[in-house]
């Protein structure tokens, strides 16, 4: 195997290839290309050369996947970062892959329009990245996630021939949807580099709803009530006590109360929005949850940041951290909740959880006290919560894995019938195996 | 490739009637050419085909049995709802057994706390929300046809609606899937249980209009109805001013539940009918507008709309007061298209989608094109989308008027695309419009989606010739489309026309 060589065009100095380092392994070269061209053409030469190829954007979701199995090429999209067509009035913008979000929405705001996605990395993330990850945060529950506003797509198919899918309207049946395949793809079908989005306008006013109830059986109920009545939240977060801790050290809101805690954000209308914070109290005031509400913006936007961005869960610790991602339904969140909980005493660990309650997803944080942690341990805990939610067709992702545990165990927990249908999908867009090869499900 | 047609069937059509009649019982097979007509085409009648059984499952197993045999055979095979299709989804083209899902029509489970229901391919979009509704829950995607189309037909054509502006169209609201895959292999696709894990394969089944394979449970997203609803409507002397009004509204921040636009020669022909509403005859074009949302802030919300209707100059506006009202206003609007047989003998329902700025630039170039063809043209779209729905109006009888009907079409098709849009917004490509799919599509775009058919489908067998050009050029399926269809109009040339 020849080894990747500067002649490639668009290859960075070596000294900038430690940027580039996924799971410990550094690639033998980075690349920015500046034109699909150019892409094509790496990604031919990659295909005669069996190279393996990691696509980069900010690289704020590197830590998630399986080991790579080779890691000669990084091609970063950085180059990819233009808004080339913006037609506020059709509530639809082209983007490039390299674009960062906070930047696509600089560009949007003046125009009271944006896109509703606040994953966390939220200042970092790329709009390809996002799409190759599915990335989502609190907003799902109102606006929906990254399939709901993919219209048109461009792709470099793994072989070097570019492909475009889609439109710039917002309702097409023209072919099959293949933006749908690439969304959560992790970047192993081809090297995507630009896309066009639905946008939504910005809400008028918004309101948030913190409160603290004592234990999960309120939780459940308030929840219960909530989704069985007409109010149209945004956004519906759940805490548990660990992570409400960190929100009260960083704005102190609760008197540093202890308890569960559900954050509700409204955004509508003025009268709308002061409706529903009425009526959320009504609901929820025989669970005896008085609500703090914030109305400042500034104030709203700060508890968003830190309840939606991982470094508030990982906060200076020092230790083993790992991250997962718990697939459920909607009515298990208590007992989920519940289970991972319990990891604290089997694991010896701080769990940080924090759910997008009514999607039925729960981002769970570990902080080991023993570093490196019990392989034996951490395998049985993931593999029972796994099972539990099998019959359920709900999984649990390892998205962060301390480096000595990765391979150990498959972090995606995929284990059902159709993987074969996707493993299909992978044989025929990627027959080489040349994108991420051995990250992803398959 | 695998687009190409299945090899002629020279099958032993008895030995597969016997083993059909062995699975369903006798009465559940059909087979003979006057019980078979019914379902030689669906909505689009201008393409019609036999297909050699129609038969009428009633579980996933006895799907799973016909598939076998279908692939044992090597005999195409088409699922269908309801047949309203526009694209020609549910039309057996290289003959073959069609599934017909009638009998699959239960609902199998709504959950309430989870906020989904669990139903069967045949049941009827409308009934999902009729059963939901006690608990104040319905189901958002519309399509006009929601009275009779089944959830089935839905997903395989991804099927849309007028409210869709604000909730989305099928794809949005489907969480997962049972397929039966042309290898008799069921697959339950997707989940209810947060995100999916891997590729969107749900994502990627919805709207591949039965070329994948054959579904068999629906898993869909249901909502809570919203508790308030406003319907205006506005009548307008200019089309630039009612669509500056659509622009406008959608700049002020607000997004309605439905944004539908009716042009001057509908105007004319819903006045004519019994659906008439006492719209000026002479106005050029007409707005439906429906906000929905909570009773608090509903007002502050039309209140804006109402503003941007003023200063788009709109002659009359209309507010409905009640129930009765709202059903009068939204009726002028959906019987638009039984209103036109008062003024045309003929018509055709074209489907394009184009981006919303472009909308007062196209309707100027439809107008133009319609006349330099010597065709009266009709609109009566999702203006809020860009989703035209051009309406040719024709007759049969004049010598070369399919001719000029279709090469209108093209020509419109084309300029949607080059504005920046696309075939279809709802309707589908099937027959209808896979000879226009390289206007679009490059070579190799197509040769990617042939390789996700190829995935659910290597042998080609679930309904095959669609959605991909088969021959070369964008001319010459309409002439195809024409034999057949001249050929059956002559045989009615002889009756007297009223």
């Amino acid at each position: 195997m020849k080894s990747p060589t500067s002649e490639i065009p668009g290859t960075l100095p070596s000294s900038e290839t430690s940027r580039f380092i996924v799971d410990g392994l550094q690639p033998q070269v980075a690349v920015e290309p500046k034109s699909v061209e150019e892409i094509g053409e790496l990604l031919r030469l990659a295909g005669t050369q069996k190279w393996g190829i990691v696509p980069f954007g900010a690289g704020t979701k590197q830590r998630i996947g399986n080991p790579l199995r080779r890691f000669d090429v990084a091609i970063s999209l950085a180059n990819f970062n233009r808004v080339p067509e913006y037609e506020p009035e059709d509530l639809v913008v082209k983007v490039e892959s390299g674009c960062r979000l906070v930047d696509l929405q600089r560009t949007l705001a003046p125009d009271n329009l944006f896109l509703p996605l606040d994953p966390p990395y939220y200042n970092e993330s790329t709009l390809g990245g996002m799409v190759a990850s599915n990335a989502s945060g609190p907003w799902r529950f109102g606006h929906g996630t990254m399939r709901d506003f993919l219209l048109g797509i461009s792709v470099v198919q793994p072989d070097g021939t570019p492909t475009r899918f889609g439109a710039r309207v917002v309702k097409n049946v023209t072919g099959y949807d293949m933006c749908k395949l690439y969304v959560g793809s992790f970047g192993t079908l081809g090297i995507l580099t630009d896309f066009y989005f639905k946008l939504k306008p910005l809400p008028p006013c918004e309101k948030t709803v913190l409160v603290v109830l004592k234990g999960l059986s309120e939780v459940g109920l308030a929840l219960d009530k909530l989704f069985s009545s007409p109010l149209t939240p945004s956004a519906v977060e759940l805490l548990n006590p660990a992570a409400l801790a960190v929100l009260n050290q960083s704005i102190s809101l609760t008197d540093s109360k202890e308890g569960y805690s559900l954050v509700v954000r409204f955004g509508e209308v003025e009268n709308a929005v002061k409706w529903q914070v009425e009526q959320l109290e009504r609901l929820w005031e025989p669970l005896c949850a008085k609500g703090i509400i914030l109305g400042d913006i500034v104030e709203q936007n700060l508890l968003w940041e830190v309840l939606r961005e991982d470094r508030s869960y990982l906060n200076g610790f020092q230790g083993s951290v790992i991250k997962l991602k718990v697939n459920g339904k909607s009515n298990q969140l208590v007992e989920l909740t519940q289970r991972l909980e319990s990891f604290k005493e089997k694991m010896k660990c701080q769990v940080y959880i924090k759910s997008h309650a009514g999607s039925g997803i729960i981002r769970a944080f570990l902080h080991l006290a023993t570093s490196p942690p019990e392989q034996q341990t951490m395998v049985a805990c993931v593999q029972g919560l796994r099972s539990y939610l099998r019959p359920y067709r709900g999984t649990v992702i390892i998205e962060s894995l301390p480096l000595a545990l990765k391979g150990t165990i498959d972090v995606w927990g995929c284990d059902t019938k159709d993987k074969y249908l996707m493993q299909r999908i992978r044989e025929k867009y990627d027959p080489l195996g040349t994108l991420n090869p051995g990250r992803f499900v398959v | 490739m695998n687009n190409a047609p299945v090899a002629e069937r020279g099958f032993p059509k008895e030995e597969v009637y016997r083993h059909l009649v062995s699975i369903l019982g006798k009465e559940w097979v059909l087979h003979t050419p006057e019980e078979l007509i019914v379902y030689e085409c669906d909505g689009l009648t201008l393409h019609t085909r036999l297909p050699d059984f129609v038969v009428f499952p009633t579980c996933t197993e006895e799907v799973v049995k016909i598939v076998k045999l279908a692939g044992q055979y090597k005999i195409p095979f088409v699922p269908r709802g309801a047949g309203t299709s526009l694209s020609g989804g549910a039309i057996p083209v290289e003959g073959g057994v069609v599934l017909e899902f009638s009998r699959m029509n239960r609902i199998l489970n709504i959950d309430y706390e989870n906020r989904l229901a669990i139903v069967q391919p045949g049941v009827v979009n409308l009934h999902v929300t009729q059963a939901a509704k006690k608990k104040n829950f319905y189901y958002a995607p519309d399509p006009s046809s929601q009275m009779v189309s089944t959830i089935g037909g839905n997903v395989a054509e991804n099927a849309g609606g007028p409210h869709t502006l604000k909730y989305g169209v099928t794809t949005n609201h489907v969480m997962a899937l049972e397929v039966v895959l042309p290898d008799g292999e069921v697959y339950e696709l997707g989940t209810a249980a947060g995100d999916a894990v891997g590729y969107d394969l749900v994502g990627s089944f919805v709207g591949s209009e039965g070329t994948f394979g054959i579904v068999t449970q629906i898993t869909v997203r249901l909502l809570y109805s919203p508790p308030a609803v406003k319907t205006m409507l506005a009548v307008y002397d200019s089309v630039v001013d009612a669509t500056k009004t659509v622009s406008g509204i959608i700049a002020r921040g607000v997004v309605p539940a439905a944004l539908e636009m009716i042009d001057r020669n509908t105007i004319q022909a819903i006045e004519a009918s019994v659906y008439a509403t006492g719209i000026p005859k002479d106005a050029e074009a007409v707005l439906l507008i429906e906000i929905d949302g909570l009773a608090t802030g509903i007002e502050q919300q039309m209140e804006r709309i109402l503003e941007v209707i003023k200063t788009n100059n709109a002659r009359e506006i209309r507010v409905a007061k009640n129930e009765t009202e709202r059903k009068k206003l939204w009726a002028a609007r959906k019987n638009a298209f039984g209103a036109y047989g008062r003024i045309s003998a003929n018509y055709y329902t074209m489907d394009g989608v184009i981006p919303r700025s472009k909308l007062p630039q196209i309707l100027q170039e439809i107008d133009d094109l319609g006349r330099r063809h010597g065709l009266r043209m009709a609109n009566v779209f999702h203006a809020g989308d860009g989703n035209l729905h051009p309406i040719i109006l024709y007759d049969i009888h004049q010598p070369g008027a399919k001719e000029n009907v279709l090469a209108l079409a093209g020509e419109i098709l084309q300029r949607c695309v080059e504005v920046g849009g696309a075939l279809s917004g709802e309707h589908g490509i099937g027959l209808e419009k896979q000879e226009f799919m390289s206007l679009i599509f490059s070579e190799a775009d197509l040769h990617a989606m042939q390789q996700l058919k190829q995935v659910f489908n290597p042998e080609n067998l679930a309904n095959p010739s669609k959605i991909f050009p088969i021959r070369r050029g964008c001319r010459e399926l309409p002439k195809n489309i024409l034999e057949s269809s001249d050929q059956k109009y002559k045989a009615y040339q002889e009756i007297v026309r009223f």
